[in-house]
């Protein structure tokens, strides 16, 4: 199975590097790039991705809020957040919103993706925090119950 | 009755010192904000730019790694592409030091530094400087400051065809900055100071100057100041 993955950044160097990993990582596809939070909804709706990468501070309603939305109208679509912050910096509506996990935009990689969908798709997504080539997912923001059910 | 009630003098004395007590306080609430701003646009810059690029060049620089063995070509290819990144990544952090301190203001005091600036103001300058001495950074700094968002104001109000003139010199005990232009001026009555002019008013008062704005309709703008230099 293809993991199908939209990358929803406004700032096109990520965009770009993150298309690059995808390209590059077999068993996943780029299939759309949203420059903003509402474009990023809208794209969980029209092609129901499998995965849709948020970063946080995206122009428009920003990528938490985007979360809950593609989390409450789309469940079967998994978020997961992106940003700069350190984990302890995140903003507290990050832990709640649904996303499945929050990544490091430094720790972005083949490895790690294959990582967290293979926990996504075992239906336990890791609660403890991972350093594995500097790849880490968040025990702050690890799925909610709420997430993981519809998930 | 009150020693100032009985003297007319004296309470209006008072009441000079109290609104320029006021005057003061307004202006060192204006002076920190401006700072805040100041730092927050860095930080916004720095974020938006160089560090999302610096990101990028991280997620690739491990792409990279991971295609050496399986596809040397693609990540030969790759690391091209990261060098571009890179640049823009310096070119990111070049132009938020500038803003912080201009190097050449640093290196080679104001004169060059205004000269440098003034080639990207967007009116025809030319900067004139009878033998100026390097003054003490926060003296140059604020000159500079002044006389690049003159010049800026220039550009955006004094017209087509327009020329500016920028002139510095010493006078005993201070430096002097001049910014004129033979744009259209205005009716000095009719516009209210903008916040860049009273930035620069505070500003200049800080170290101890003043700063003058004249204009005429059909006759260009002057903006002049002066700076104390301690012994």
């Amino acid at each position: 199975m293809t993991v199908r993955v939209v990358v929803a950044d406004d700032r096109a160097p990520f965009r770009r590097a993150a298309g690059s990993v995808l390209g590059a990582t077999p068993g996943f596809e780029l299939v759309g790039e949203a420059t903003s939070a509402e474009e990023a909804v809208a794209l969980a709706g029209a092609l129901r991705p499998d995965l849709v990468l948020l970063d946080i501070g995206m122009a428009g309603m920003g990528g938490i809020e985007a979360a809950r939305s593609i989390v409450a109208c789309y469940p079967e679509t998994t978020t997961v957040l992106l940003s700069t912050y350190r984990e302890q910096d995140l903003p507290a509506q990050a832990h709640t919103c649904g996303a499945a996990a929050y990544v490091h935009k430094s720790d972005f990689s083949g490895p790690l993706l294959r990582a967290l969908w293979h926990e996504v798709e075992a239906g336990r997504p890791s609660t403890r925090s991972r350093r594995g080539r500097g790849a880490r997912l968040s025990r702050a923001c690890a799925p909610t119950s709420r997430s993981r059910d519809r998930a | 009755m009150t020693k100032a009630q009985r003297d007319p003098a004296l309470a209006a004395s008072l009441e000079e010192l109290r609104l320029e007590i006021e005057e003061l306080r307004a202006s060192r609430g204006r002076i920190v904000a401006a700072a805040d701003s100041e730092r927050r646009e860095i930080e916004r810059q720095l974020h938006d730019g160089a560090q999302q690029h610096l990101v990028a060049l991280v997620v690739n620089l491990q792409l990279a790694r991971q295609l050496f063995d399986s596809d040397p070509a693609a990540a030969k290819m790759l690391l091209e592409e990261l060098a571009a990144d890179a640049r823009e990544a310096l070119e990111g952090v070049r132009v938020v030091a500038h803003k912080i301190y201009p190097p050449l203001l640093l290196d080679r005091g104001l004169g060059e530094a205004l000269r440098a600036a003034a080639s990207a103001a967007g009116i025809r300058t030319r900067v004139e400087t009878t033998a100026l001495d390097r003054c003490p950074p926060e003296v140059e700094a604020t000159a500079y400051s002044c006389c690049l968002e003159a010049l800026a104001n220039a550009a955006l109000h004094a017209g087509r065809g327009a020329r500016a003139t920028v002139r510095l010199w010493h006078e005993p005990g201070a430096l002097r900055f001049e910014v004129g232009d033979d744009g259209v001026g205005f009716e000095e009555d009719a516009r209210p100071p903008g916040a860049g002019l009273t930035a620069m008013r505070d500003r200049v008062a800080a170290l101890g100057g003043s700063l003058a704005i004249s204009s005429e309709p059909g006759r260009g703008t002057r903006v002049s100041g002066t700076i104390p230099l301690s012994e």
